[in-house]
């Protein structure tokens, strides 16, 4: 799989536009961003933040979040600037901005590249040199090393691009401390090992998409039954590193009883998937898809509110 | 100006939008004036804190 796959631009998003114009508004510009996928990285680097030993004066939480967010839309507008051939073919992302014709794919380049710049500096400058690095790295992963390069060469791109949406906890917990430790490494480990079976599943209901476009997911390149046997397994390494926080000492009961309920939900999605008929397949991998973000808010939720119940519990004996 | 952007395929549409991306802009750029001195302001107090424990 090492031949990169090309694709012909069947439509040409510059041609959208007369004298390659801007007709973006700025809601455009915030969609260039990827909202849902920020609100997850606000979500997780807001979980490294308040686990981190130490207390931040809130508008240090609010500043570091707010530049955290900023990079991860940078990255996906560069993302978006790169994709546009293959994101005007796929339903999926035809009506994005750059495919789309509202934003040239010049916009969404310099779009992404100044809040890169900016982002960085800025949480280098009011946070710490190490956060800012942190997100200089995931940006750099996310548009250079996964979008450039894995997505369209090798079925483990999301495997390997997976370690960029998996970073923003980590990011958090450097903001907050200025070091790092085994508990954002933690956190790194479970977003890093949710993330094949949540696209696996998405992929195997875009399959013909994916196919159409050349882009080598899993189940484009070795078939419904090898994607299935990868997802089982990444669900069980999921399940197990899920439990880490508890087992190590991180988190207490609240949190393994939740994160062990939340388990066997994945498991019995994934075992679903994996027995599933032909009828029902795309029902099943639908459910594990939707299942999987819901699995990591409230997991990742359950932290705090495990710290929480244990800091109450220690006050009142 | 204006006649000189027409030949350059601006319409008013397009010259709508322009006006409210820069508002925008100029607004998200207040916005980070902002949030640069309130850090400021937070790490001096926590530096006077500091001195003064």
């Amino acid at each position: 799989m090492s031949q990169a796959y090309e694709v012909s631009e069947k439509i040409s998003p510059d041609t959208a536009l007369d004298a390659n114009l801007d007709a973006g508004s700025a809601s455009d510009y915030f969609a260039l961003m990827k909202p849902r996928v920020m609100s997850l990285v606000i979500f997780t680097a807001w979980i490294g933040l308040v686990m981190a030993p130490g207390e931040m004066h809130p508008v240090m939480v609010f500043s570091a979040l707010l530049m955290i967010s900023s990079g991860a839309g940078a990255s996906a507008a560069l993302n978006m600037w790169y994709d546009a051939d293959i994101d005007a073919i796929m339903t999926r992302t035809a009506k994005r901005p750059v495919p789309s014709g509202r934003v040239s794919k010049e916009g969404s380049l310099s779009f992404g590249l100044w809040m890169s710049g900016l982002s960085v500096f800025s949480l280098a400058v009011l946070v710490n040199y190490l956060s800012a690095a942190l997100l200089a790295f995931t940006i750099f992963f996310y548009a250079v090393v996964y979008t450039m390069w894995l997505k369209r060469r090798t079925p483990q791109n999301i495997v390997i691009g997976g370690a960029a949406g998996a970073l923003p906890p980590v990011i958090g917990w450097a903001a907050a401390t200025n070091s790092l430790s085994i508990e954002p490494i933690i956190y790194f480990a479970i977003i890093f090992f949710w993330t094949p079976p949540h696209f696996w599943a998405l992929s195997l209901l875009k399959n013909e998409e994916y196919k159409k476009v050349g882009v080598p997911m899993l189940s484009v390149t070795a078939g419904r039954a090898v994607t299935l046997n990868h997802i089982l397994a990444y669900s069980f390494i999921l399940s197990a590193i899920a439990m880490l926080p508890a087992l190590l000492g991180y988190a207490g009961t609240t949190y393994a009883v939740a994160a062990g309920a939340l388990n066997i939900g994945f498991l019995a999605f994934a075992i679903w998937l994996y027995v599933a008929k032909e009828a029902t397949q795309d029902k099943a991998s639908g459910w594990l898809f939707g299942y999987s973000i819901a699995y990591l808010f409230v997991l990742f939720a359950c932290l705090p509110i495990d710290k929480y119940v244990s800091t109450l519990s220690s006050s009142g004996q | 100006m204006g006649q000189e952007e027409n030949k350059m395929g601006w319409t008013p549409e397009l010259l709508k939008q322009r006006r409210r991306r820069a508002a925008i802009m100029g607004l998200a750029l207040g916005a980070m004036v902002l949030v640069f001195f309130l850090v400021t302001v937070v790490r001096l107090m926590e530096n006077v804190a500091s001195r003064a424990g």
